[in-house]
Formats: C-alpha cells, structure tokens, sequence
C-alpha cells in the first residue's frame, strides 16, 4: 500500500515543528542561521530513525504476525540515515542537495514499507528518534519532546 | 480600498519596533552593516568572507550561504583577507526618516496617528540620540518606576517589596509593547526582577542590606521621596546581587534559573507570531520575543562575567561548581540567535518594506523562480518563513501558487489556498485598518484564474460567494 504522503511533505512538516529548536545542532561557539535547511536536514535524519524503530517493533514480532523479514529494509533506512549524519551541516548549499537526494531515495525505499492497520505503536520509534536528536546535541528534555511531537506527526499522516 | 502600500503610519510603526528593539544607536549601526554587506553581495558567493567592524571583538562570516557572527576568525580565512569596515556612530538617517513617516502619518491619517500615540514613540525615540541621552532615558525609566509604585499600598517596606516588583514589570512591559522604551533599558531590569521572584524569599532579597561598596545601582525609584526613602526596597543589576556575601549561594543558584524560561517563552510568542495573519501582528510578535530572548542572554552574560571575576573565585570549590559555565554559555547562544533573527527580520522589514509585502512582487518572483526550479523555489520559501522574514500565511499562500503550476499538485494547492482564505476571512476588518496588504483579494484572484482556466462555475459561484462577504 502506497504512503498516504510523501516523504517530502512529511518532512516539511516535521522540520516546521523543530522550529528554532534546530539551534541546538549548530556548532558550541557559533551564532548559526542556516534555519530551514538545516531543519530539514534534521527531520530526513528524524524520519530514517522512526522508520528503523517502526521495522525493529515489526521485527520484533515478526513471528506472531507471520510477516516477512524486514532485515534489509532497516538496513536501508541504517544507510540513509548515516548518509544524512555524514552531510556536512555548515555547508548549506550543499546540505540543500544532499537532503534533497536523500529524501528521494527515502521515498523509493518508504513504498516498500509494510503498513499496519492496527494502531500498533512500537516503544523503538521513539527510542530511536530521542537517540538520534541526543546524538544531533539536542538536550535530553527537549529530545524527548521533539520525539513525541513527530512520532504524533507521523501517525496522523503516515500510519493512521 | 484594503492595501495602501506607502501607508505612512504602518511603516513609521514599522521602523520605530526595528529603532526600539535594542536601542535606536544600534540599529543605526546595523543599518549601515546591512548596507555594506549588500554592497558586497558576499552571501551569492561560494566562498566564505568575513567582516569585521573597526575596533569590534566580533566577525561577521559569510560561508557558502550561511550567515554567522563569530568571535573567533574561522581557519579558511587569512587576517589579511578581512574586510574591515567603518560606521559612523553618529548617524541619525533612521531617526530622520521616522521623523518624515511621522510627519506624513499626523498629515494624512491624523485620527489613526493619535490612535497609535505616534507623536509619543516619536519623543520616546529621540531621547536616545543626542549627548544627553544617557541620563534622559535614565530620568524617563525612573518616571516610569515611580508610576509603579503608585500600586504599593501600605504595609512595612519589606512587604512592599514583591508589590512594587510586580508593579515595575507591569509598567515597563507595556513601556516597552508600546514603544516607549528601548529593549536595552529595561532587559537589566527584568532579570533583576526575575531574580527577585525567583528566590524563595523575595522580601528578604528586598530588605538586603545595602553596601556602599557597591554602586552598581540600576534603579532607585528616586522620583517618589515620599514613598521611597533610603531604607525602601530597590532593585539593583543582576551583579550585585550575584556579588552580595549574603546570598552568594542562593544567587547563583537562583540566577542560574532566569535564563530558561524566558527561552521557553520567547519560543512560545515566536510560535504565535508565525500563525497570526497579519504583518503589524507578525511584528509585534517578534518585537515581544526579542526583548524576551535578550533577558534570557543578558542574564547570562552576567553570569559568564562573574565567573571570571575575582570574587568568585575566591569562593569555595563547592560554591563554583553551581555555576556549570558550559550550559550558561549554551543558552547564551540560543537567546542570542534567536533574538538576532528576530532583530533581523523586524530590521528587514525597515529596510525593505516591499519585499514580501507587496503582492505584485511576491507574486512575478514566484511565477519566474518556480518555472526555472520548483522545488528550490518552495525551499527558498520555507526557508524565509522559517526565519521569520515573512508571517506563515504568506509563505502558504506562495506555495500554494507553486502548487497551482503543477497539474499533479493542482487540488493540493487549491485546498490550501482555501484553507489560508477561511483563516484570514474573520480577520479582514483589522487588516483593512492597520493598512495590510490585500491578501485575502489575492487568494481570491489566483483561485478565480484556476476555475476560468478549468472552466469551473461552481468554483466560480463559490468565489463569488466569497467576494461578497468581504467589506
């Protein structure tokens, strides 16, 4: 089943939650104003997480639900997302780039993405993305929140 | 008529928020920064350059679109490479041109300028300029103090004392909503006020006992004898309490605690500026989190000061380690980008009032820059909303437009053209007052040109139906 939005737009919208919370990625010493980019930047990171928590929680009880392995697409989503980390976020020309690759290929690969019809939601999706953001330098508080607004995002428009 | 493009009173409200959101004196500065960064055209290119104003400790850096400031030269850059540049630190061009809008708007619109109390912000703003500015705004703030201890009431002095904290924030909050004060006169103050409602005890913080040896008084309600003699309550800079051998403890662990909530909140009332739908509100909404985030960054730049100072490291190890430096640096930092942005985009609108203002010029942008490159265009959007150059309404009405090119998004962008109609529709009466441009007549426009184009009459009807509840 296709994904009721694209990737892009989940992202626009995640990174218009950041807000000016993306700040604090930008480097200790430095006043940094690179906004909706690096905001971007750090949703298309966020999402790569909700996706490899999701397909953990799947894997997780693959047995009950009899589904198929979902070990390559983590893999994938594990890719891209260590593909977002290695882009430099100074660079904001090339970062636009980067992140705009990297979401078309998170689309390709999102398709291939099984859905659920039961509202089940996996402890992993948040852990991942409170990992993620802790290790983006957000403070742990602020990480947390942020983890919880998306996931909300994500549910309402991707999951149910 | 709902847009009056050179409306003289919005624009003289613009520009006293862009004088007053630090002090006039700055903002004449930056002007001029502005312009020589404009004149070198360094954010198109793919190199980095750095600027540098005579005898500042800073670094103005332009690296591969990124814009910073920086204390320390980044490596790439040699010394010699730095583009020093002078200001002249008399300058008064903004004052002068807000003295013109003033003129024009006490001409054209009088009723509306006695409204907005024109006249007022227009004296407010010259007390800064001149060699007497100091104690001019110093005698204003304390006529000012003494409104507020109007609300005192009776009782002992030391039960006073969290009355007539309160009553100062009052009056000089809407001092400064109302741009009768700048935000670097009265953002000492609230982290003093701050400290004192932060601490367990506000009235003992009140009735400290005072010491010659600390002269650092930043407000004395002097103005009111009768109230306030030598033995009443007052509040001093952050530093002297930071300072006094009384509370040395409880003042670092109280003052430690300023900056945070004011981040808190002025994130809150920059959310609430990016969902209002009308520029004048955008700004004053930016004015508002400005001031909030300069406390937050003033408090601890104090804080960072006494850390390096002699007094405090003559206290005990178990006494500096509450300071925790590293996380005072950090909220530094956040309050400072955040009211930069803020400043930035209040001072744009200054500047460049037609920029995202006019419709026409939003409009031929988007139609040319989306033909060549849609994707980059919506960015480019998403990214001057996000940094607040323009309300959220705008940058959805624009990408929406976008939408409207491309037959796959077609329905998307009508329903959000829609979606953006139905929030701005209540408000078009106050628009229309405060001289905001005729938004709402333009979603009307492009979804009228869709339905001619799809040869639509119930969206015709729809429209129509629409057009005739506008005033």
């Amino acid at each position: 089943m296709p994904p009721i939005v694209n990737v892009s737009e989940l992202a626009n919208e995640v990174a218009d939650e950041i807000g000016f919370d993306v700040s604090h990625v930008r480097p200790r010493d430095q006043l940094f104003f690179s906004g909706f980019d690096l905001a971007l930047w750090v949703a298309g990171t966020l999402l790569s997480s909700f996706f490899i928590g999701y397909l953990k929680g799947i894997q997780k009880g693959a047995e009950k639900l009899g589904e198929r392995s979902v070990d390559a697409l983590v893999e994938r989503f594990e890719q891209l997302r260590s593909r977002f980390r290695n882009s430099d976020p100074l660079d904001q020309k090339a970062l636009r780039k980067d992140v705009a690759a990297l979401m078309d290929e998170m689309q390709d690969v999102v398709h291939q993405v099984p859905r659920l019809q039961a509202a089940t939601a996996f402890a992993e999706e948040e852990q991942e993305m409170t990992r993620t953001l802790l290790e983006l330098n957000f403070p742990a508080d602020q990480g947390r929140l942020i983890a919880e607004r998306t996931l909300g995002t994500i549910r309402r428009r991707w999951r149910w | 008529m709902i847009y009056d493009g050179d409306n003289p009173a919005r624009r003289f409200l613009t520009l006293a928020r862009a004088l007053l959101v630090r002090n006039p004196r700055e903002a004449e500065i930056a002007r001029q920064t502005h312009e020589i960064g404009r004149g070198l055209r360094v954010g198109d290119r793919d190199e980095i350059h750095a600027l540098s104003m005579r005898g500042a400790p800073w670094y103005i850096v332009f690296d591969r679109g990124t814009k910073y400031t920086t204390s320390e030269l980044p490596s790439g850059i040699a010394p010699a490479d730095v583009h020093e540049f002078e200001v002249d630190r008399d300058s008064e061009v903004l004052l002068h041109r807000l003295e013109s809008f003033a003129e024009r708007a006490v001409a054209e619109q009088p009723e509306l300028a006695a409204e907005l109390q024109i006249a007022r912000i227009l004296d407010a703003v010259r007390m800064y300029y001149g060699p007497a500015a100091d104690s001019t705004v110093t005698g204003a703030f304390l006529l000012l103090a003494s409104r507020a201890a109007d609300n005192l009431g009776d009782g002992p002095p030391e039960r006073r004392f969290s009355a007539w904290v309160g009553s100062v924030s009052k009056v000089m909050s809407e001092a400064y909503d109302s741009l009768l004060i700048a935000g670097s006169t009265v953002w000492p103050l609230f982290a003093s006020i701050t400290f004192c409602r932060l601490s367990p005890d506000p009235d003992v913080t009140g009735a400290l006992p005072r010491r010659p040896d600390f002269p650092k008084q930043l407000l004395l309600a002097i103005a009111r004898h009768e109230v306030f003699d030598e033995e009443s309550p007052c509040l001093y800079d952050l530093d002297w309490y930071l300072e006094h051998p009384l509370i040395a403890r409880e003042a670092l662990l109280i003052a430690r605690h300023i900056a945070p909530p004011y981040l808190r909140n002025g994130d809150a009332t920059v959310a609430a500026a990016r969902a209002v739908s009308t520029f004048m509100e955008f700004q004053a909404g930016l004015h508002a989190a400005a001031f909030k985030f300069s406390v937050a960054t003033y408090s601890c730049d104090q804080l960072l000061a006494f850390a390096d100072s002699p007094y405090f490291l003559s206290h005990p190890p178990d006494v500096r380690e509450l300071l925790q430096p590293e996380v005072i640096h950090a909220n530094r930092l956040l309050g400072e980008e955040k009211r930069v942005i803020c400043a930035a985009s209040l001072f744009s609108a200054a500047a460049d009032p037609l920029d995202f203002e006019s419709i026409a010029l939003v409009l031929t942008w988007i139609e040319a820059a989306a033909e060549v490159d849609a994707r980059g265009t919506e960015l480019q959007i998403r990214d001057d909303e996000f940094a607040l150059r323009m309300p959220r309404f705008v940058r959805d009405v624009a990408i929406a437009a976008i939408e409207l090119k491309d037959v796959s998004r077609r329905q998307l962008g009508l329903r959000h053209l829609w979606e953006v109609a139905s929030r701005m529709e209540p408000e078009i009466t106050k628009a229309m007052t405060l001289g905001e441009p005729a938004y709402l007549l333009l979603i009307y426009s492009l979804l009228q040109r869709v339905a001619d184009e799809d040869d639509d009459p119930v969206a015709g009807a729809r429209i129509a139906e629409a057009l005739s509840r506008l005033p």
